[in-house]
This record gives structure tokens, C-alpha cells and sequence, in this order.
């Protein structure tokens, strides 16, 4: 389904990964655990689309995406401070994508209300489209952020570090919450973390990178 | 936070009304009054549907209007490239390129129109293209400093966001970037379009029949057709749109503001694409800013086609060949100029900084006072000039002909930027440390002086220099109040440049080429102090 192959990505002539390669098969959600600074979030942006390899490819599905620019890979990526758009409201984030997708029309118009609907009391906030993002807690933007990104129907969800940054009990429950929702919706993914319980919570198997 | 109030020990509060009597009388005096005057000049009865109905007046209307919005708009795009650049990126040579687009906002707009003048073919001259050109090259440092540190401010991320979730990079500019700007381009677009739409210097120069704005017209029908009553309606009509576009503005901006944390996102360029579009930019943006300066001061050097100083050096002369009158003296018009400034410096600096203590002393009425200074900049020169023109015309006040009503009137325009510059650093004065001088065994007059006074010096020299490049460039006003023998350097070029023949012309980029000399020195010199109070504020 998603294939790094001998990835390599250097900056100022220091490589950041070296080699690096990564299979997931569909529906598989896979965790990659590593200290801080291995380069963890550097292998989701390549795969993303957000940054070009110095050497290496990435496959989806079987064709070779290396060159192809972000906005239509259909990779989507959780960030790890959730970089939700401030000037819209929750409802037109979680939409977002998917005004991207289809023209503006009045039909169209329902039926992403209805999406964002569904995915609001998917991540258990529902009723809340009209709230202003600078409103949300912590745990509700990571919560709107996931929405957001499974909105479009990704064929890979990436998620860079998604709990970090969230007290105990809050990062147990969302940790699990995760898992049920990746589970229910069958989204192949990719996270990253530099926690090896939380990979074992979520994940399906974990991989190592090291320096 | 009481107690960080800043509190003028020495001066009791019964001192506010008379430290701000000499800015209130000012005021009154030489704005109020001949604003009152022009205001009752257009209600008496039949000068409105008059004026309305001469012909021509539809027309300088209609060019105000459209050529204020085109302006406003190419200014917006043009600035967009230079502020993305100079807001992402840090590079070598940043500061100089911020610097360079600074540059034409701060120099007076007789020296633009010049430089435009000595760039443009000839067949541009007195062309709407001229003033649009113009325009754009004179305001885009508005737009630049507005818009450059929101920009700075939006994570990179939240447009790589975007991109994941399928926005192409047009659709992220449109969907993320400009609703996120918006606050910063509506201000820039309500500067501009108010600088625009009021433009005098600019359009006096490079427009033309047809080509010419309110405020042009206000002035030619006032000195040079004797329709003082058609002159008080038109720019009592400009005064009333620029009052709307104000509240307009004022109104949207509250509703436009989105939070965004104080972070900046700015990062060395990475890969070659990047290092192409930033080297680019930089590179495109400074040529266009120098290369109108450069082009001015190289054809005050150049005559039939050969480098000569024959225009330098005739400078000194009011005939350009024997018994052929220039009517003015370029070199005395230098001196004037800078007797004038050197007056209207000392005179808005110490008025200013009178105001500025009475303003940070009685807090609600200073707010009163803060708010009328600041009506003659927000007003149009040309209208102050106008007002006083035809409010001091009888005895006992008949001054229309008196030299100091220059000063004056430069004075007047320069005090608000005296205030703006005090205020701060007066407010910012944390009563704490004048305790701490007085603990440390300073007497109150030398806590006072070593504090306080020590504390604003360093913005009191920038806006006196600020006062001074004001009345130097200042044009507007001037036009109704000059007098033949006392030309300014701004009077004095535009003279100049209506002149036919190739040698006023280059007398006259000579000239503007020493005035933006001196513009120049005053502000670099002025830039250092400012910069270092702002730094002493926050350090407080």
C-alpha cells in the first residue's frame, strides 16, 4: 500500500535519514518509535509530499508518488501542534479538505455538512461546528485536528506525535479513542512517537529508527 | 499595575491645562478656525450646485476616484512579492532591501514626482500611467510594513496543512494566506488609498488636463483662478469622503482581527527554487526602488547629452542665461527651506513636547487634545493650507502675507509625530525606578532628570528630526502660503520643472537630489534613536 524505499533527506549536507525504508500494508496501522531528532517527523513530511528526498522513493498503491506534489497524493497528516486554521470555525476546518476536493455547490454544500457531522461525533465532539478554534482545549484541538485530516478519506493518515504534549488520564483516553477510530474507519496510518506505550497502544506493530 | 502608573511627581495635575494651552491655542488658532471658516464658506447659499455644476469638475471627480482605487490595488499586488520575501526569509542584505522600499515613503513626494519626471519617456509625462507608477513606487512600503510582519507571524505548517488536505498552492493563498492577512491588507489598503486619494506632490508633477485629483484642482482654483469658493467645496467635498472611508475602515478593522501567537516563522532559503525566488525578489525590489533615484540624480549631472555640473553650479543663479529670469533662486530656495525646518522643529518639539506631558498627565482629557493634534495630518495639507489662506485675510489677522505662517503651518503638521513618538516612552517610565533614584539619594528634580528626562531624550531627538523632514518635504500647505522670495525647496522644483528648456530641468532633479540628501541624512540619523527608544520601552 504506502512504500518508503532507501529514503534519504539531507540538510546542510548532514543527512537527516539515511536509507531509510518503511512498508505498511492496507488497513495496517504501524507506529515509528525513536528518540527525538531522528528524523521521525523529516520521513512523514517526505512521505507527505512536503519535502523532496535528496535520493529515495515513495510508492502508493504501487505507483511511484515521489514527484507528486502534496495537494494530490491524498496523504493526510495530523500535526503534532494540530495547525488548525484560526480565521475558520471548527465546521469549516473539518471541511476543509473536502471543499478542496468538489466545487461549491448547494448539494455539495449538504453533503459536507453531513461529513463533518459524522466525523465531529466520531471523534466524540459532537455539536461543536460553530465553536472558534482559539476556544478548544487541548484535547479538543487534537480531537477537531483528527477530524480535520480524516475528512477527505486519505489513503494514508500520517500522525506526527499526536498525544505529546497532553496529561496522563487525557493521553490515555485519547490514545484509545485513536486506536477505536483508526480501527473503525479502516485508515491505513503511519505515527510517530517517541513513546513506546503509546505505539503499543495504537499500533498494529511498531518499527525502530535509530540514528 | 497601579502602582507601575506612571505618576510626573513633580508636576501637580493642576499643571495639564497649561502645559497643553500653547498645542490647544495652536490648534484652535490656525486649524479649527480656518477649518470653521472654510466649512460656513461652502454653506452660503449657491456656491455648492456652482462649484458642482462647473465644467471639468465631474472629471477630476472621477480621475480622483478611479486612480486613488487602481493605485491601491497595484500598490497591494505589487507589494506582495517583496513583503513575502522579506517576512519568510532571512538573508543577506535583508535589512538593506526593508530599508530601500522605506525609502520613497519617507522622502518628500515633490522628490518622487522628480525622480518619475527624470525615469518616465516624455511621452508618459502628465499621463495617468505617470501617477499610477508613481503611486505604487511611493506607497509601497505600506504595504510592506504592514503586511510583512503578519505574515511572519503564520506558522509554516498551517499551509502545509492545507496542502494535505488537497489545496493547491493557488487555493492556499486564497483559502489561507489572505483570509490570515486580511487584517494588515485592509489596513494598507485604507493608508494607501487615503494617500492616494489625497495625493498632491505625486500628481501635481506627473499629471496633468484630465489627469488630476481634488486636491490639485483645490489649489489650482484657489491661486491661480481666484475661485476661492469652488476651491472650500471641493475640498470640503474630499474632506467629507475621507471622513467615511475613515469610519469605514475603523469599522472593519475591529471585525477583521484574528488571533495569531506572537511567533515569528522565518527561515534561512532551502534548495535551489527557494534561493532562486528570494535572490529574485531582492534583486527586482531594489533596483525598482533605486533605479528612479539613481536616474534623477544621474540627469542633473547630464546636458545635451554630455556629463557637465553646469546645473550644480548655476544653482546659485536666478537667470538661467543673462536677462532670461528663472523666478525663483534654486540655491536661497535651499536656505529658506532649511530655516523653515530648523523653525518649524524647534517649534512643533517644544509645543509637542508640552502637549505630550499634559497628554500622559490628565489621562481622559488628554485623550481630547491627543485626538485634535492629530486632525491636521488626517486632514489634507492643501485643505489647512486653503483654510488659513482665506480665514487670515483681514486686519486685525490679516497674516496671509507674514513668513511665519510657513513655520507654522509645518509646525502644525509636524506636532502629532512629536506626541506619538513622547507618549510611549512618557507612559512606559515606571514610577518604581524614579523611587530607586530617590533611594539612591537623588534629590526629586534629579530623580526627574535622571529618569524621566533621560528616558524620552533618545525619542525627542527622533521626532524632532521627524518634525524636521516634514517641513522640509512638505508641499501641500506651502502652495498657498509662499510668497515670491521665500520659495521652498518643494516650491522651488515644482517651478522649476514647469519650465521649459533642459537646464531648469536638470537645476530642478539638482535640487531634488540635494533635498533628498538631506531627507535622507536626517532620517538615518533619526532612525538610530528611535529604534534604540523602542528597545528602552520594552526594556522597562
Amino acid at each position: 500500500m504506502l512504500a518508503a524505499r532507501e529514503v534519504t533527506v539531507r540538510f546542510d549536507g548532514r543527512a537527516v535519514l539515511d536509507r531509510v525504508s518503511l512498508a505498511v500494508a492496507a488497513g495496517e496501522v504501524v507506529a515509528v518509535l525513536g528518540p527525538s531528532g531522528v528524523g521521525k517527523s523529516t520521513l512523514l513530511r517526505v512521505i507527505a509530499g512536503l519535502l523532496a528526498p535528496d535520493e529515495g522513493t515513495v510508492w502508493l498503491d504501487g505507483v511511484d508518488v515521489t514527484h507528486m506534489p502534496a495537494h494530490r497524493r491524498g496523504v493526510g497528516l495530523v500535526f503534532q501542534d494540530e495547525q488548525l486554521f484560526p480565521h475558520l470555525d471548527v465546521a469549516a476546518n473539518i471541511g476543509f479538505g473536502l471543499r478542496m476536493q468538489g466545487g461549491g455547490g448547494r448539494a455539495r454544500r449538504g453533503e459536507r455538512a453531513a461529513r463533518v457531522g459524522e466525523l465531529l461525533a466520531l471523534v466524540g465532539l459532537a455539536g461543536f461546528e460553530r465553536r472558534q478554534v482559539a476556544s478548544l482545549s487541548g484535547g479538543e484541538a487534537k480531537r477537531v485536528a483528527l477530524a480535520r485530516s480524516l475528512a477527505p478519506r486519505p489513503r494514508v493518515l500520517l500522525l506526527d506525535e499526536p498525544l505529546t504534549g497532553l496529561d496522563a488520564e487525557l493521553h490515555q483516553r485519547l490514545a484509545g479513542d485513536l486506536a477505536t477510530v483508526l480501527r473503525g474507519t479502516g485508515t491505513t496510518a503511519v505515527l510517530v512517537t517517541h513513546d513506546a506505550d503509546e505505539a503499543a497502544a495504537i499500533a498494529d506493530r511498531t518499527v525502530l529508527l535509530a540514528s | 499595575m497601579a502602582a507601575d502608573r506612571p505618576r510626573l511627581n513633580l508636576l501637580p495635575g493642576w499643571a495639564a491645562p497649561l502645559l497643553a494651552a500653547p498645542a490647544a491655542v495652536g490648534l484652535a488658532l490656525f486649524f479649527l478656525w480656518p477649518v470653521g471658516t472654510l466649512l460656513a464658506r461652502v454653506l452660503e447659499p449657491g456656491s455648492l450646485t456652482r462649484t458642482l455644476r462647473a465644467a471639468g469638475i465631474g472629471e477630476v471627480l472621477w480621475f480622483t476616484l478611479w486612480q486613488a482605487v487602481v493605485s491601491t490595488l497595484l500598490t497591494l499586488v505589487a507589494g506582495l512579492a517583496p513583503a513575502y520575501v522579506l517576512a519568510r526569509y532571512r538573508f543577506p542584505g535583508r535589512r538593506m532591501v526593508l530599508a530601500l522600499v522605506t525609502v520613497p515613503f519617507m522622502l518628500p513626494t515633490v522628490v518622487v514626482g522628480a525622480a518619475f519626471l527624470s525615469l518616465l519617456p516624455s511621452s508618459w509625462h502628465h499621463t495617468a500611467q505617470a501617477v499610477l507608477v508613481a503611486h505604487v513606487y511611493f506607497n509601497i512600503a505600506v504595504v510592506v510594513r504592514l503586511v510583512s510582519p503578519l505574515w511572519a507571524a503564520i506558522p509554516f505548517d498551517i499551509t502545509a496543512a492545507a496542502r494535505t488536505l488537497g489545496a493547491s498552492p493557488s487555493r492556499v493563498l486564497r483559502h489561507v494566506l489572505l483570509p490570515l492577512l486580511r487584517p494588515a491588507l485592509w489596513s494598507a489598503a485604507t493608508v494607501v488609498f487615503l494617500f492616494t486619494f489625497t495625493s498632491y506632490g505625486v500628481v501635481r508633477l506627473l499629471g496633468g488636463v484630465g489627469t488630476t485629483t481634488i486636491e490639485v484642482e483645490v489649489a489650482r482654483r484657489a491661486t491661480q483662478l481666484g475661485d476661492v469658493d469652488g476651491a472650500a467645496v471641493l475640498s470640503v467635498l474630499q474632506l467629507a469622503v475621507l471622513s467615511v472611508v475613515v469610519l469605514v475602515a475603523s469599522s472593519r478593522q475591529r471585525r477583521a482581527a484574528v488571533a495569531l501567537a506572537g511567533a515569528e516563522f522565518t527561515r534561512r532559503p532551502r534548495g535551489r527554487r527557494q534561493r532562486v525566488v528570494v535572490a529574485g525578489v531582492a534583486a527586482v525590489t531594489t533596483a525598482v526602488m533605486a533605479v528612479p533615484l539613481m536616474t534623477m540624480v544621474v540627469r542633473s549631472l547630464r546636458l545635451d547629452g554630455r556629463w557637465t555640473l553646469v546645473a550644480w553650479r548655476t544653482l546659485g543663479r536666478s537667470e538661467f542665461r543673462p536677462g532670461v529670469s528663472l523666478g525663483v533662486d534654486p540655491l536661497a530656495s535651499l536656505f529658506v527651506s532649511l530655516r523653515f525646518a530648523v523653525l518649524a522643529m524647534l517649534l512643533s518639539a517644544t509645543v509637542g513636547t508640552l502637549a505630550a506631558l499634559a497628554i500622559a498627565l490628565a489621562r481622559r482629557h488628554g485623550r481630547l487634545l491627543d485626538v485634535g493634534l492629530m486632525l491636521p495630518l488626517a486632514t489634507s495639507a492643501v485643505t489647512v493650507g486653503l483654510g488659513v489662506l482665506i480665514t487670515f485675510d483681514t486686519p486685525p489677522v490679516d497674516w496671509r502675507a507674514e513668513w511665519w505662517l510657513i513655520p507654522v503651518g509645518h509646525a502644525l503638521v509636524a506636532t502629532p509625530f512629536v506626541v506619538r513618538a513622547l507618549l510611549p516612552a512618557l507612559r512606559s517610565i515606571p514610577s518604581a525606578r524614579r523611587d530607586a533614584a530617590a533611594t539612591l539619594g537623588a534629590a526629586p528634580w534629579r530623580a526627574w532628570w535622571e529618569v524621566d528626562v533621560r528616558s524620552i531624550a533618545r525619542p525627542f531627538v527622533g521626532a524632532a528630526g521627524l518634525a524636521a523632514a516634514v517641513s522640509l518635504g512638505e508641499f501641500g500647505a506651502t502652495t498657498f502660503l509662499t510668497r515670491a522670495g521665500r520659495e521652498t525647496l518643494p516650491i522651488a522644483i515644482a517651478r522649476l520643472l514647469a519650465r521649459a528648456g533642459e537646464v531648469p530641468r536638470a537645476q530642478a532633479f539638482a535640487l531634488a537630489t540635494m533635498l533628498m540628501a538631506v531627507t535622507a541624512l536626517i532620517v538615518a540619523v533619526v532612525e538610530r534613536p528611535l529604534a534604540g527608544g523602542v528597545g528602552d520601552a520594552r526594556g522597562a
